[in-house]
């Protein structure tokens, strides 16, 4: 070992320039690899941030480019569907309303002997998912609705399309009796949940 | 540099008994001799022979001044060795050591080399049996003793081009005097001592210097140079398969010259001419062989300024490991350099592209109301369509079961229950005709006909059975019951 180290050591004082330039040359390289190899993964991370935000400029540049502003019929049309939307529940203080409209609309459709009654729905309300539309949530109501009536099945038809929305029809039952029909309806109520 | 273009070329030979010196100029078929000078007072040490050379010499108009010397002693050594055939670079440390041992006393020796080529004194009969041995005229000089010598000259602005020692002179003088192959030996009758030399195949296979006393008169000298002659002339018979001396070349000063011939004629049986006559004294001749060898291609050049092969090699080698070590870091430092500026340039392209996608998203975030308002009524308006598709379904199962009723059976009871986005369904009713057939059919009627408008799966027929007819009509009749599942939309 120490015949070694004194033949390196000779060989290294026979080269000092060589072993001076091969000792440049390594701390020159150990820099640039100490420098390079951080830069370089920076660089690779960096192309790919560029990539991605080109990407979302030019997205957003062909979304800005094909953007219609509202115009006014498209905000009455809003305006109309928000209606729509919150007659799809009625509060538990409208469910007198709510009855009377649908006794109303029975009639109308030529049932006979119309009797509206409030059910427990707890049962319906478990059965029933609620309804998230519009940014705003409609749960079964604790109650439901039953309609009693004597009529014909096409009058069951029409009386079902024209139900108000904050109601769901939940079975439908005809029974004759003689010449008689007596159609009922459960009904599953919606109320708003905020 | 000189600093009129031109140069003053001098020859010259130094040794312990005096310095003599010939300043010449090249022409086209070789050179002549401009002036001789001489110094012939005792020189103490090659510092002290550089000193006077310089005086002897004189200060130049401006010119460079080129010197070419021969030295005797002060330290140097020669040696014509055998060795292996091989190339220099390999042969150069072998010479070093050789001439390492047989001048130990020579401090830090410079050493330089000329080879004389290939020496076969053995019959060789088979083809592999080996290159010949090179035979070869190795010199050194005290490192020290040569820079002081160089230094003295330098100090008067003269170049020390060329150093080379007597035995290289004499190769140079035969050379150029003969032709001929004979074998010969050259003699030298300088101020110092006799040197002689011979030659074989016009290679200098031997020197020999003749320990001359101070008290020898000049037969016993004679009688001396008789003796080395006849010694030479033996090395070569058995060195060289009975190769016979047969010339002796003589250079002794112009005034003895003539008689010295004669007399070493009279005393040998071989034939003695003068050498290079008219050339001048043997110191000048030394002087001019410097020149010679100066001049030859491959020379023997102890001078400091001289490149000797090995440094030269040892140089190349630096140069080529430093140019290898410049590229070799620059390279590593460019790429360094680009991923940098890589990595900035890519730095302020991604900062440019966040400052434009922060701009557009501020644009964007106006727009976003309207979208998000979008969105939320396209959803509310799909709901809305599901429900009045829900109530459309429904409907069109009441009247698909109002419709499908065949004549002859009479409804009875109709559920329907929801079951997620199908209805669970029962149908019951009373089937009446003419004749039992014909109550099945109105059955079977109805059972095929409520596919048809209605889609659904998973009819069945779960009820089917005799009505006592009643007293009035007497017609057969049966009641019935089907279960269905009413789906969304007709299965393909």
């Amino acid at each position: 070992m120490k015949k070694l180290l004194a033949s390196l050591r000779a060989a290294l004082g026979a080269n000092s320039i060589l072993a001076q330039v091969g000792g440049l040359t390594l701390l020159a390289l150990a820099l640039a690899l100490w420098v390079g190899i951080p830069a370089r993964r920076q660089a690779a991370l960096l192309k790919a941030e560029a990539g991605r935000l080109e990407r979302i400029v030019k997205a957003s540049e062909s979304w800005v480019a094909g953007f219609q502003p509202a115009s006014n019929e498209e905000t009455l049309a809003w305006q109309n569907t928000g209606f729509e939307v919150q007659k799809l529940g009625a509060t538990p203080s409208d469910r007198l309303t709510l009855a009377q409209v649908i006794a109303r609309r029975a009639e109308d459709v030529g049932f006979r002997g119309v009797r509206v009654n409030f059910a427990a729905g707890a049962d319906s309300a478990s059965q029933s998912s609620p309804r998230q539309v519009g940014g705003r949530l409609f749960r079964p109501a604790q109650y439901g609705i039953v309609v009693e009536a004597h009529g014909s099945l096409n009058q069951a038809s029409a009386l079902i399309g024209v139900l108000p929305n904050a109601v769901v029809v939940r079975s439908v039952t005809t029974k004759r009796s003689g010449n008689d029909v007596t159609s009922i309806f459960s009904l599953v109520v919606y109320e708003p949940a905020n | 540099m000189s600093r009129n273009g031109r140069v003053r070329l001098f020859g010259a030979f130094i040794e312990p008994q005096g310095i003599h010196a010939v300043e010449y100029a090249r022409e086209a078929n070789g050179i002549s001799v401009l002036r001789h000078l001489a110094d012939e007072s005792r020189v103490s040490g090659m510092a002290d022979g550089g000193e006077r050379l310089a005086t002897l010499i004189g200060a130049g108009d401006g010119s460079r001044t080129s010197v070419s010397a021969a030295i005797r002693g002060f330290g140097s050594g020669y040696q014509i060795m055998m060795l292996p055939h091989a190339a220099p670079d390999i042969l150069r440390p072998i010479v070093r050591r050789e001439l390492a041992r047989l001048y130990p006393d020579i401090d830090n020796p410079r050493v330089d080399f000329v080879l004389g080529g290939e020496i076969d004194r053995r019959r060789r009969e088979r083809a592999d049996a080996g290159a010949a041995p090179l035979e070869l005229l190795a010199a050194a000089v005290p490192e020290r003793a040569v820079q002081a010598f160089a230094e003295e000259l330098a100090a008067r602005d003269m170049d020390l081009d060329h150093l080379t020692v007597l035995p290289q002179v004499l190769q140079r003088l035969y050379q150029r005097s003969e032709s001929g192959f004979e074998p010969t030996a050259v003699l030298l009758y300088l101020p110092g001592g006799p040197i002689l030399g011979f030659f074989h195949e016009r290679q200098l296979r031997l020197t020999v210097e003749p320990p001359f006393g101070i008290d020898m008169d000049e037969a016993a000298e004679v009688q001396t140079i008789l003796e080395q002659v006849e010694r030479g002339a033996l090395y070569l018979r058995q060195q060289f398969r009975g190769a016979e001396v047969n010339r002796l070349l003589v250079s002794a000063r112009p005034d003895d010259q003539e008689r010295i011939v004669r007399l070493l004629q009279s005393q040998l049986e071989i034939s003695v001419a003068p050498l290079a006559p008219g050339a001048g004294s043997p110191a000048t001749l030394a002087a001019l062989g410097a020149v010679l060898d100066a001049d030859a291609p491959s020379s023997l050049n102890l001078s400091p300024t001289a490149v000797l092969p090995e440094e030269l090699a040892a140089q190349t080698t630096r140069r080529r490991g430093l140019i290898a070590g410049v590229a070799l870091a620059s390279l590593a430092l460019i790429w360094a350099l680009f991923n940098v500026v890589n990595a900035l340039r890519w730095s302020s392209k991604v900062d440019a592209l966040a400052t434009q996608a922060r701009a557009r998203s501020g644009a964007l975030t106006s727009m976003r109301g309207v979208v998000d308002e979008r969105q939320k009524n396209a959803q509310a308006y799909t709901f809305l369509e599901s429900l009045v598709a829900d109530r459309t379904r429904l409907q069109r199962n009441l009247r698909a079961v109002a419709r499908t009723t065949p004549p002859g059976v009479r409804l009875e009871e109709l559920d329907l229950t929801r079951a997620g986005e199908e209805w669970q369904g029962g149908v019951g009713g009373m089937a009446t005709g003419s004749s039992g057939a014909d109550v099945l059919l109105a059955v079977d009627r109805f059972f095929r006909y409520l596919p048809r408008e209605m889609p659904l799966r998973n009819l069945l027929l779960t009820q089917l059975e005799d009505v006592e007819p009643s007293d009035k009509q007497r017609l057969p009749g049966m009641r019935f019951r089907f279960t269905f599942t009413a789906i969304p939309n007709a299965q393909p």
